[in-house]
């Protein structure tokens, strides 16, 4: 409904106009006065570029809210791992080795030990943000730190950094092991694996239990996590697939591989 | 143009405790609120990236807290306005001795933090001139009116989502938003900003 008087806008009518809260008809007849009205016109215009302005200054970038997830601490990995768990062995055996390591190395080498000793319980605890991790694997367009090209050689990993062997079933055509990587987590190191399936970058983390503590379990946007376990191994495998496509063919028991 | 909040279903509760992913997905879908929120209450990026950044955390810890069933956002929007005042507090302390010139310069960003444009390397002399003008024009809105003002114009949202994120009244939000606008328009026109303390200004 358009006046039929124009008369000077009143700061309510206009602020309704720039709010986008008049009907179509009422906006029309501001604009029409505005054009007959360099002062009202200015305000108009000064106004859409205060709107663009702010809109510049103070637009949320996407990848920040990812950033900011993947900042955060897991719960447990506050502490280093000496506050959390107390020696599984009584110290009385523990200073009797201690006591036995002095007799028979001497004092030099005992001090070395010490010193290692220190540096394990006062470390502070490495946290994998697995975020990171899928950027930087990103970024590196997925290359693993080694390709691992017979079923001995992936068991022999797993062994040597978890203690316990691991090995993959064949494959079905569709999924692709690329290899492994190492990542450091509290005071050692556990395994991720680079694979494909269904043409969707996958990547599956595996380290002991008492590990997970360390591990900012929030997938990038988009992606979601599946876990399993084998042994006393715990896996998760993150992807974009609805279900773990990896996780199904580990096993302890020993594979021939296609290629071997 | 603006969302109506009771059509963000990625903002509704969930049914059960919130584990670390479902915090993610909730939290990456309120994150443009929670931003617009912060910047608007501290008046810089680098002030509103570390609110942001200790409000997630403090959400994160308190996850179990978070009654399923309401809406994440303003829970959210509650745990960075409360983090935001306490920055506000702090700096305030830190800058009570330093001058008005030297306050402002300190809230504003430097020009490559603050202007996304200007990261591109594509932003010209005249919008970046406009653009201090305007920086500056902000910082003497007040805080509430500034994130009003930034959640409407910017992140678009209705007046009764603003009220629920702010916790005031939707008029107070309206009022808080058109006196913000009417006092920048001055400001940018060249004429003297008006005596409206009451009206959201920090003058």
């Amino acid at each position: 409904m358009s006046d039929q008087n124009p008369r000077p806008i009143d700061d309510q009518r206009l602020e309704a106009f720039l709010d986008g809260q008049l009907t179509g008809e009422q906006s029309d007849a501001v604009r029409e006065q505005a054009a007959a009205d360099p002062g009202l016109h200015e305000q108009i215009e000064t106004q859409k570029r205060i709107d663009e302005g702010l809109g510049r200054l103070a637009k949320a970038d996407a990848a920040s809210a990812d950033h900011v997830l993947a900042m955060l601490t897991p719960d447990h990995a506050e502490q280093p791992p000496a506050a959390q768990h107390k020696p599984a062995r009584p110290l009385w055996i523990k200073a009797a080795a201690v006591a036995a390591v002095l007799a028979l190395v001497g004092v030099g080498v005992w001090m070395q030990f010490f010193s290692n000793e220190q540096d394990q319980e006062y470390a502070r605890p490495q946290t994998v943000v697995m975020t990171a991790v899928y950027r930087a694997a990103e970024a590196n367009q997925f290359e693993p730190d080694w390709l691992c090209e017979s079923d001995a050689e992936f068991r022999e990993t797993f062994k040597e950094k978890l203690g316990e062997a691991l090995s993959m079933k064949p494959l079905p055509g569709d999924r692709k092991m690329l290899g492994l990587s190492y990542l450091a987590r509290g005071t050692g190191e556990g395994v991720y694996m680079l694979a494909q399936a269904k043409d969707q970058p996958v990547i599956v983390f595996f380290d002991l239990a008492d590990q997970m503590r360390f591990y900012n379990m929030i997938p990038p946007d988009g992606m979601k996590l599946h876990q399993g376990a084998i042994g006393k191994v715990q896996v998760i495998e993150m992807s974009a697939l609805d279900e773990p496509v990896f996780i199904p063919y580990l096993t302890q028991e020993p594979q021939a591989w296609p290629s071997e | 143009m603006a969302n109506d909040s009771s059509d963000q279903p990625d903002t509704i509760g969930q049914a059960g405790p919130l584990t670390d992913v479902s915090f993610a997905e909730l939290f990456r879908s309120s994150y443009p609120v929670l931003w617009g929120i912060a910047l608007g209450m501290t008046g810089n990026r680098a002030d509103a990236e570390d609110v942001v950044q200790e409000a997630a955390l403090i959400g994160f810890r308190k996850r179990s807290t978070y009654e399923p069933g309401t809406r994440f956002h303003a829970w959210m929007a509650a745990i960075v306005r409360n983090t935001a005042n306490n920055q506000r507090r702090k700096t305030t302390r830190n800058r009570h001795q330093e001058l008005q010139d030297n306050q402002l310069q300190a809230a504003a960003p430097d020009r490559t933090g603050s202007l996304e444009a200007a990261s591109q390397g594509v932003i010209q002399a005249d919008l970046q001139a406009f653009d201090d003008q305007l920086l500056e024009a902000l910082q003497s809105l007040t805080p509430v009116a500034r994130a009003c003002l930034l959640l409407r114009t910017v992140h678009e949202l209705d007046y009764d989502a603003i009220a629920e994120v702010m916790d005031i009244p939707k008029n107070t939000a309206l009022s808080h938003v058109h006196r913000a606008r009417k006092t920048l328009r001055e400001k940018l026109s060249g004429r003297a900003a008006p005596d409206t303390k009451e009206g959201g200004t920090n003058e």
